[in-house]
C-alpha cells in the first residue's frame, strides 16, 4: 500500500470553508463585536462598555423577556402540534391505494409556500370582520362567541403558532414517512404473521425503529422554532403592542428600528448561546439513549 | 442518476456565461454616463403611475444629457428605512431619496450624513413657492435647518360618505359635539359610524392627535410634540379618555382589520367615516369607486386657530454625494413648474407642494376640499409618531392608545407610562 | 362487499381532509380571478361574480423579470451548494484527521445562528469587494448561508455507505476525488434531490436578503416583485395573488416531479443518523 498523502480531503474543504467562513461565521463574530459597545449604527463613534448590554438585555429588557416565552411557546407546541399531525398523517396517508400520492402532495403544498403567502393567506383567514375563521365561529356558536385574534395580544402567538403549524405539518408528514419506509419491511411482516393488529404494529414495531427519525426531527424543530423570525414579521411585526415577538424579531427591531446596535447585537449572541447549548443537551441525551 | 448530472450541468452551463455577464455597474455606465441615484419607496417609482416623478426625470435629464437619474426602489418605507441605515453605515448611501419630513430622519442627521438645503432654498426662493405649511414643520423639527426639499403635502382629515348624510339628514359638522351626534344617528341605524384600520396604529393614532388639538389648542399641542412640557399632563389623559369613548363608533375587531377591511365596508355604505390622508381620493378612483359619493371635512377642534393636520414628503441629499454639483440641478427638477404640473393634469394628483400651479377649477369638489384643507391660513399640526416622536416612544404611544381602548389600561396610567418612557430616552428638552 | 365500501369511504374522508387543508389555497384562486376591485364589493370570500384570467396576464408580464431573476439564482445556487457541502460532507465523513470533529462542529454552527445577524456585515464585505448589486455576491451569499444544512443531511447519508465498494475501488487504484464523483455521488442520488428541493425552497422563497443585496430592478427574484402589486392603501389583491399563484409553479412543479425521489431520499439515510 502506498503511502502518500492524499491531499483530497483537504482541497475539498477549501471553497465550502472559505465562503461560509467569510459570509457566516464573520458576520457573527462581528456582531459579537458589536454587542460590546454602544452604537446607533451610523455614526462613527463606538464606545465600548463590555457586558453591559448584556446585563441591560436580560435583565431591563421587558419585550426580551416576553420574546423569550414566546419562542418557549412556540418550541413546545411546535413539538406538539405539527409533529404528532406529521406522525398521524404519515401513517394515514401511507397507503399505496391509488391517489394518495396526490393526497400526500396536497399536504406537502403549503411548506414549499413562501412565508409572506401563508402570512397573508392566514391574516385574511383570521380577520374578525371578514374572515372565514370567525364567521364559521360565528355559526357554530349562533353569534355567541367572537373570535378576534387580536383582542388578548398575550393569545396572538397562539394563532401564529397554528398558521405555522399547518405550513409545517406537510413537512413532518413527509420526513415521517421516510423514516417509516426505513424500517424493514421484514420487522413488520414477521409482527403481521405474529398476529399483531394494525395499532400494535405500529406502537410496538414501527415506531421504535423510527425513534432517530423523529429524533431528528425533534430537534429540528426545536431549533427552528427558537430561530423563527420570518412569519411573525409578516403577519403581525410583533405586534399587537409588541407581544408577539420573539428573540429574532426583537433583536431585528432593536437594530433597525431602535438604532440600539448593542441591544440588539447581544440578543442575537445570546439567542446562538441557547441554541448552541441546546443542541449539545440534546446530542448528549441522544447518545446517552443509544447506549 | 446520469439525468441527474446532465440537468445539473446544463443549468451550470447556462448560468455561468450568464452570470459572467451581471456586472455591478448598471448599463448606463456601460455607456458612458454618470449615474445619480434616487431612492424611494415602491409606493413610489412606478414611473407610468408616478408622472410626478417620471417629469422630474425628463427635466433633470433633459438639463443634463450625460447623466442618468437612476430611480431605485428598496421597498415600503419600513423596509427603505433599513436599507438606508446598512448603506450608510457602510458610507455607502445613493446620492438623494425621499422620505417623510420627520424625526426619523435624526439618526442620519446627527450623524451628519444629510445636507442642509437652506442656502439653496433660499436662493431660488422656494421657500416662498411651496407651501408654508411644510417649511413649519421643518423649522419645528429642526430649527433653521432644511435638510429636506418638501415635494409634496398632504393634509388628514374625516372623509364622509355624502350619500348616508343625505340619507339620514345629517349636516357637516363644525363642533365635537355635532360630529359624536352624526356617529350616534348613523350607530342607531345600523351603519358603522367610523370605519377603523386599528391594525396599523398610526390609523387609530390621528383620532388621537385630533383630540390632542381639541383638547390642549395649539401651543400646549405643539409643546407636546416637540418635548417642551411632560406628557402626563390632564389635557392627555381627556384625549385619552375621549378616544375610548370614540372606539364604540368603529366597527367590530377594529384592531386588526387594515385598509383594505376599511375598504370592505366602506366602498358598498356599509361605514360613513374614515380618517385618512389627500391620497385617499386617488385611490378611490383607482378601486373604481365614484368619488362623488364621497366629502371630507377637517376633524371639529372647537380651538381657534382651527388647525388643520398634515405631514409632507420630501427630497433628501446624502451631505457625501459625489455628485454635488448635480444637486442644485436635481432641486429644480423636482420643484420646476413642469414636473408638478404634468402630475396635476395626468393623473389629477393634488398632493404636490406647489398647488399654485394647478388649476384649481379643474377640480371635483372633494379635492378642492383637500387643496383647501392644505392651504389652511390657520396653519396645521403635525402628527404625533415617527413624525415627531423617536421610534420609542411612537412604540409605547400605539400600545398605550391600543390598550386603552382595550380597557387593559386606564388613561392615567397611559400618560404617565408615556411620560416616564420620554424621561428615560432623553425626549424633553426642559 | 365489506372491502369496497370500505375503501369509498376513506377516498371521502381524505378528500374532506384535504378540501379542508388546502381551503386557504383554494381561496386564492378565488381572489386571483376576481376582476379588479370586486374583492372590495363583495366581501372577501363572496364567489367571483365575472371570473376573469386577466390577473393572470398582468401579474405575469409585471413579474416575468423577477421570475427569471429568480430562476437564475436558484440556477447557479443549487449546484455549488450541493457540491461544496457534499464535499466536505466527504471530507469529513470518509476521512478522519486531527482537526475533523472541529470542523464537523463549525460547519453545523451555521444551522444555529439567526440570519439577520448577516445583513449588516455582508452588506459590508460584498461592498469591499465591489460585489454589491452583482449576481455574484447574491450567489456567494445564498451559497455560504445554506451550506451547513446541506452539509449535515449529506454527511449523515454518506456515514451510512458500506467502506467495502470503496475499498475495492482504491485497490483498483482510484483515487478519492473519482472516488467521490464515479461512486459515493451517484449512490447519493436521493439525499441530493432532498438537498435540491429544501435548498431550491430556501432560495426561491428569500426576501429579505435579496432586497437587501439588490439595488438594480434588474436584479430583484420573484418575491420582492411581488411587493409591486402592493400600492399604499390600495392593495392590489387580485393581481397579487395572481402573481403569488404563478410564482408558486416552479417549486410545485419540482415537488411534484421529484416527489417520489424525496420521500425515497428521507428514508434511506437521511434520518439515520
Amino acid at each position: 500500500m502506498r503511502r502518500k498523502t492524499d491531499w483530497t480531503p483537504y482541497v475539498f474543504l477549501i471553497a465550502p470553508l472559505a465562503l461560509y467562513t467569510i459570509f457566516m461565521i464573520f458576520p457573527t463574530v462581528y456582531s459579537f463585536f458589536i454587542s460590546l459597545h454602544n452604537w446607533d449604527g451610523l455614526s462613527g463613534v463606538r464606545e465600548f462598555i463590555g457586558l453591559d448590554n448584556y446585563v441591560e438585555v436580560l435583565t431591563e429588557d421587558e419585550i426580551f423577556k416576553v420574546s423569550i416565552a414566546n419562542n418557549v411557546r412556540w418550541a413546545i407546541l411546535s413539538e406538539i402540534i405539527p409533529i404528532v399531525l406529521g406522525l398521524v398523517m404519515a401513517f394515514v396517508f401511507n397507503s399505496k391505494m391509488k391517489g394518495f400520492g396526490f393526497y400526500r402532495s396536497a399536504i406537502f403544498f403549503p411548506s414549499v409556500l413562501s412565508i409572506s403567502t401563508i402570512g397573508l393567506i392566514w391574516r385574511w383567514l383570521y380577520d374578525p370582520n371578514l374572515g372565514l375563521l370567525p364567521e364559521i365561529v360565528r355559526i357554530v356558536t349562533g353569534g355567541r362567541v367572537s373570535f378576534n385574534w387580536f383582542a388578548n395580544p398575550e393569545h396572538t402567538i397562539y394563532y401564529l403558532i397554528i398558521a405555522g403549524s399547518w405550513a409545517y405539518s406537510g413537512l413532518c408528514m413527509i420526513l415521517f414517512m421516510g423514516g417509516i419506509k426505513s424500517v424493514p419491511e421484514g420487522t413488520i411482516e414477521a409482527a403481521y404473521l405474529d398476529g399483531a393488529t394494525r395499532m400494535q404494529r405500529i406502537f410496538y414495531v414501527i415506531l421504535p425503529q423510527m425513534k432517530n427519525s423523529i429524533n431528528i426531527v425533534l430537534t429540528f424543530t426545536l431549533i427552528n422554532s427558537f430561530k423563527v423570525f420570518d412569519l411573525i414579521y409578516v403577519m403581525t411585526a410583533g405586534g399587537p403592542g409588541r407581544m408577539t415577538n420573539v428573540m429574532a424579531t426583537w433583536s431585528y427591531y432593536s437594530i433597525f428600528r431602535y438604532y440600539e446596535y448593542g441591544p440588539g447585537s447581544a440578543m442575537s449572541i445570546i439567542m446562538a448561546i441557547i441554541l448552541v447549548v441546546g443542541s449539545l443537551i440534546i446530542n448528549k441525551i441522544v447518545r446517552m439513549q443509544k447506549n | 442518476m446520469k439525468k441527474l448530472c446532465i440537468i445539473l450541468a446544463l443549468l451550470l452551463a447556462i448560468a455561468i456565461p450568464v452570470s459572467a455577464g451581471g456586472s455591478g455597474e448598471s448599463e448606463a455606465q456601460d455607456s458612458g454616463k454618470r449615474v445619480f441615484t434616487f431612492w424611494d419607496s415602491i409606493f413610489k417609482t412606478d414611473l407610468n403611475a408616478n408622472a410626478y416623478l417620471r417629469t422630474v426625470k425628463e427635466v433633470f435629464e433633459e438639463m443634463h444629457p450625460d447623466v442618468e437619474l437612476q430611480i431605485i426602489t428598496k421597498g415600503r418605507p419600513e423596509q427603505q428605512i433599513d436599507a438606508l441605515t446598512i448603506a450608510f453605515s457602510s458610507d455607502d448611501g445613493p446620492d438623494a431619496f425621499g422620505y417623510s419630513v420627520g424625526s426619523l430622519m435624526d439618526p442620519f442627521i446627527e450623524s451628519g450624513k444629510l445636507m442642509d438645503l437652506r442656502p439653496i432654498i433660499e436662493k431660488n426662493g422656494w421657500d416662498k413657492q411651496m407651501v408654508k405649511a411644510s417649511w413649519d414643520m421643518e423649522q419645528q423639527l429642526w430649527g433653521d435647518h432644511r435638510y429636506a426639499l418638501p415635494i409634496e403635502h398632504t393634509a388628514m382629515g374625516v372623509y364622509y360618505r355624502k350619500d348616508l348624510y343625505e340619507k339620514f339628514g345629517l349636516e357637516v359638522p363644525k363642533t365635537y359635539e355635532e360630529f359624536i351626534h352624526n356617529c350616534e344617528v348613523l350607530q342607531e341605524n345600523g351603519i358603522v359610524a367610523i370605519g377603523n384600520a386599528g391594525k396599523l396604529p398610526a390609523v387609530t393614532n390621528r383620532w388621537f392627535d385630533a383630540f390632542l388639538e381639541k383638547n390642549c389648542g395649539p401651543e400646549l399641542h405643539d409643546a407636546l410634540l416637540n418635548g417642551d412640557t411632560s406628557l402626563n399632563c390632564p389635557e392627555v389623559i381627556e384625549s385619552l379618555y375621549d378616544l375610548k369613548d370614540l372606539s364604540r363608533f368603529f366597527q367590530e375587531g377594529h384592531l386588526s382589520a387594515e385598509e383594505s377591511e376599511v375598504y370592505m365596508l366602506w366602498y358598498p355604505g356599509k361605514a360613513c367615516h374614515f380618517y385618512t390622508a389627500s391620497w385617499q381620493a386617488d385611490t378611490l378612483e383607482t378601486q373604481g369607486q365614484d368619488i362623488s359619493l364621497y366629502g371630507y371635512f377637517r376633524f371639529p377642534t372647537d380651538q381657534t386657530p382651527w388647525r388643520s393636520n398634515s405631514f409632507c414628503y420630501g427630497v433628501y441629499i446624502n451631505e457625501n454625494t459625489p455628485n454635488k454639483d448635480l444637486v442644485e440641478d436635481l432641486l429644480k427638477a423636482f420643484a420646476s413648474d413642469r414636473a408638478f404640473q404634468t402630475a396635476f393634469d395626468e393623473k389629477t394628483s393634488i398632493v404636490g407642494s406647489r398647488p399654485d400651479v394647478f388649476d384649481l377649477s379643474k377640480l371635483d369638489p372633494l379635492r378642492q376640499e383637500l387643496i383647501a384643507d392644505v392651504n389652511n391660513p390657520d396653519g396645521s399640526y403635525m402628527p404625533s409618531n415617527e413624525m415627531c416622536w423617536p421610534p420609542r416612544l411612537t412604540d409605547e404611544l400605539f400600545e398605550v392608545l391600543d390598550q386603552v381602548i382595550m380597557n387593559l389600561m386606564t388613561p392615567e396610567e397611559g400618560a404617565a407610562q408615556l411620560d416616564e418612557l420620554a424621561a428615560e430616552i432623553g425626549f424633553y428638552r426642559f | 362487499m365489506n372491502h369496497k365500501i370500505k375503501r369509498t369511504i376513506i377516498y371521502i374522508v381524505a378528500s374532506i381532509y384535504i378540501i379542508i387543508w388546502l381551503l386557504p389555497i383554494f381561496y386564492l384562486f378565488i381572489v386571483a380571478v376576481k376582476p379588479a376591485n370586486e374583492f372590495y364589493m363583495n366581501g372577501m370570500f363572496a364567489w367571483p361574480e365575472n371570473p376573469t384570467l386577466g390577473n393572470f396576464v398582468i401579474a405575469w408580464n409585471t413579474i416575468k423579470s423577477y421570475f427569471w431573476n429568480s430562476l437564475f439564482l436558484v440556477a447557479v445556487s443549487l449546484p455549488f451548494i450541493i457540491l461544496l457541502s457534499t464535499m466536505a460532507a466527504y471530507s469529513l465523513s470518509r476521512f478522519s484527521f486531527k482537526a475533523s470533529v472541529f470542523i464537523i462542529g463549525y460547519l453545523m454552527l451555521g444551522m444555529l445562528l439567526p440570519q439577520h445577524i448577516t445583513l449588516l456585515p455582508n452588506y459590508m464585505t460584498l461592498k469591499a469587494a465591489d460585489l454589491l448589486n452583482t449576481r455574484l455576491g447574491m450567489v456567494l451569499v445564498y451559497i455560504s448561508l445554506n451550506i451547513s444544512f446541506t452539509f449535515f443531511l449529506t454527511r449523515g447519508h454518506f456515514l451510512g455507505i458500506s467502506r467495502e465498494i470503496e475499498e475495492a475501488a482504491k485497490i483498483d487504484g482510484c483515487p478519492s476525488y473519482m472516488i467521490f464523483f464515479r461512486i459515493i455521488l451517484p449512490l447519493s442520488a436521493p439525499i441530493i434531490i432532498v438537498s435540491i428541493v429544501m435548498n431550491f425552497m430556501n432560495v426561491w422563497n428569500d426576501l429579505v436578503l435579496a432586497i437587501t443585496y439588490a439595488t438594480d430592478d434588474a436584479k430583484l427574484p420573484v418575491n420582492a416583485g411581488l411587493l409591486r402589486f402592493v400600492e399604499q392603501y390600495a392593495q392590489n389583491y387580485e393581481r397579487m395573488t395572481a402573481g403569488i399563484l404563478i410564482a408558486i409553479l416552479p417549486l410545485s412543479i419540482i415537488f411534484i416531479a421529484l416527489q417520489k425521489y424525496f420521500v425515497a431520499g428521507m428514508s434511506e439515510g437521511a434520518l439515520k443518523g
